[in-house]
């Protein structure tokens, strides 16, 4: 893993700790299921604007799918790709 | 509900609120006490049933019926008619979500009128619908819960209590239960008085709970789906229809007043700028109640074809609902603010009997801090962000949220 994709991952999971409750003390991972971890419509949006807003980067309509929102990983996939296109313009 | 079965009901609401709510509400305020005599009334027409299925002697109502069912009691009493729809509100969750395991407090509800109250309010939260503090603590076979709230509307007349809970204490302020207990579950006691500057009638108290509880107390379908399908909405379009009630009934007896040989406090019915003031009240009220009726029909509606839980996640639907609830607190503070002035201080400042408008001047006022408004538009204006995005189909059946 690159230094990047190491520091986009540490800052996705704080933002993560603040919108996800993992129960009965299990921890955060890219792997977990973020409807599992208590994402609903309000905390959906207020994490997705933290997300937005953080990375500088803004979701297309095309990405705010249900398989982008499905963990951190996916979520970190979408935002590598829109970092990257960031940089390439 | 059958047509006929609606009017009746309604005709009947009539009676009781012009002839027992009216007739004690200054009382009641005056007094800063619980309405024994209008809640009495309304066990006598079977209201405290309304939503309990009929094979458990209810009503089985409808979203339409209730809505005016609300206003012609808020007519008479705000306060009455505030504990009636609050009580509606968990007696829809029970009866909507699991009827079978609450068969005996649904036949109780119906046959003997008991009220069932909303324990909701904690320190440090407020009345934040949608986390808990409190956490439920396996107890032998059953669970323990120790939970203050600073208020809980009608408790110490209550016989059942509604109550949300963290599932565990590790769990997420997210993770809720839904948890029924009774007076015979242990420790219920009352904590404080109710002293405010109206809704004096609900009694809305400070208490505490320490109870155990058997595991088939707490609601099997998960909270979130109870939450959106049924206590929202039914709070919401009760609380407005209440509000709307109150205004109407001050606004009609006002009226009343005007062409009464008796008529208190002299006003110059002909000027045209009493009528224009005038006329502007009634277009609030027309503009609320096309809200009402919009929504309580789509409720309706989603009710006969069985909606999908989607469709109540949806953020238009969730926007659509907070802004009854902004809209009428509003437009019927307002309306009631207005009444005030056009009153003058015989009809519209002093406490007095003649048309209640002072007394509906502070219930009112009550309205937009019940759950907040700040928090309602806050929320609306986050879910407008993404309302036209296909983020929110995220949260359909399939994802299990």
């Amino acid at each position: 893993m690159t230094h990047l994709n190491q520091s986009i991952e540490d800052t996705l999971l704080q933002i993560g700790c603040k919108y996800l409750f993992p129960k009965d003390g299990d921890v955060l991972t890219l792997e977990s299921n973020l409807i599992a971890l208590g994402l609903d419509s309000m905390n959906t949006v207020q994490m997705l604007l933290d997300i937005e807003e953080t990375f500088e980067i803004t979701f297309p309509d095309d990405l705010l799918t249900y398989e982008v929102f499905t963990s951190l990983g996916t979520l970190m996939s979408a935002i590598q790709t829109l970092m990257e296109e960031k940089v390439s313009q | 509900m059958n047509e006929t079965k609606a009017r009746l009901l309604l005709e009947r609401s009539r009676t009781v609120s012009n002839d027992v709510l009216y007739r004690w509400a200054h009382d009641v305020d005056l007094n800063n006490r619980f309405p024994e005599e209008s809640i009495t009334a309304l066990r006598e027409i079977g209201l405290p049933g309304y939503f309990v299925p009929e094979e458990y002697s209810g009503y089985a109502g409808d979203f339409q019926t209730y809505w005016q069912l609300a206003a012609i009691l808020g007519e008479g009493c705000a306060s009455t008619a505030l504990i009636w729809v609050m009580h509606c509100q968990q007696v829809l969750a029970l009866a909507a979500h699991a009827p079978e395991v609450y068969s005996d407090v649904l036949s109780s509800v119906a046959k003997s009128g008991e009220l069932m109250a909303s324990v909701v309010s904690e320190r440090n939260k407020g009345g934040d619908f949608f986390t808990a503090q409190a956490a439920l603590i396996p107890d032998q076979e059953g669970f323990r819960m120790k939970r203050f709230a600073p208020i809980v509307s009608y408790g110490a007349q209550a016989t059942f209590f509604l109550i949300t809970v963290r599932t565990s204490e590790k769990s997420s302020p997210h993770d809720i239960q839904l948890v029924l207990a009774t007076r015979q579950d242990g420790s219920i006691t009352v904590e404080g008085e109710w002293h405010s500057m109206g809704m004096h009638g609900t009694q809305s108290i400070p208490m505490l709970f320490d109870v155990y509880v058997p595991p088939d107390r707490i609601m099997p379908a998960p909270f979130r789906r109870v939450a959106l399908k049924s206590m929202v909405p039914v709070i919401h379009l009760g609380w407005a229809a209440v509000w709307f009630g109150v205004a109407r009934g001050a606004l009609c007896r006002f009226v009343q007043q005007l062409r009464s040989p008796q008529k208190a406090g002299r006003k110059n019915i002909t000027s045209d700028l009493f009528l224009q003031r005038l006329s502007r009240l009634r277009m609030s009220l027309d503009l609320l109640e096309a809200f009402l009726k919009q929504t309580a029909s789509q409720l309706d509606q989603y009710d006969q074809d069985s909606a999908s839980f989607t469709t109540y996640e949806s953020p238009t639907y969730i926007i659509w609902i907070n802004n009854l609830k902004i809209a009428a607190s509003e437009l019927t503070f307002s309306l009631i603010h207005d009444l005030v002035t056009l009153g003058g201080m015989q009809l519209g400042y002093l406490q007095n009997d003649i048309c209640g408008i002072e007394r509906s001047f502070r219930d009112l006022r009550s309205a937009a801090l019940m759950y907040s408004n700040d928090r309602l538009l806050e929320t609306n204006g986050r879910l407008m962000i993404i309302e036209r995005t296909s983020l929110p189909a995220i949260w359909n059946e399939e994802s299990g949220a």
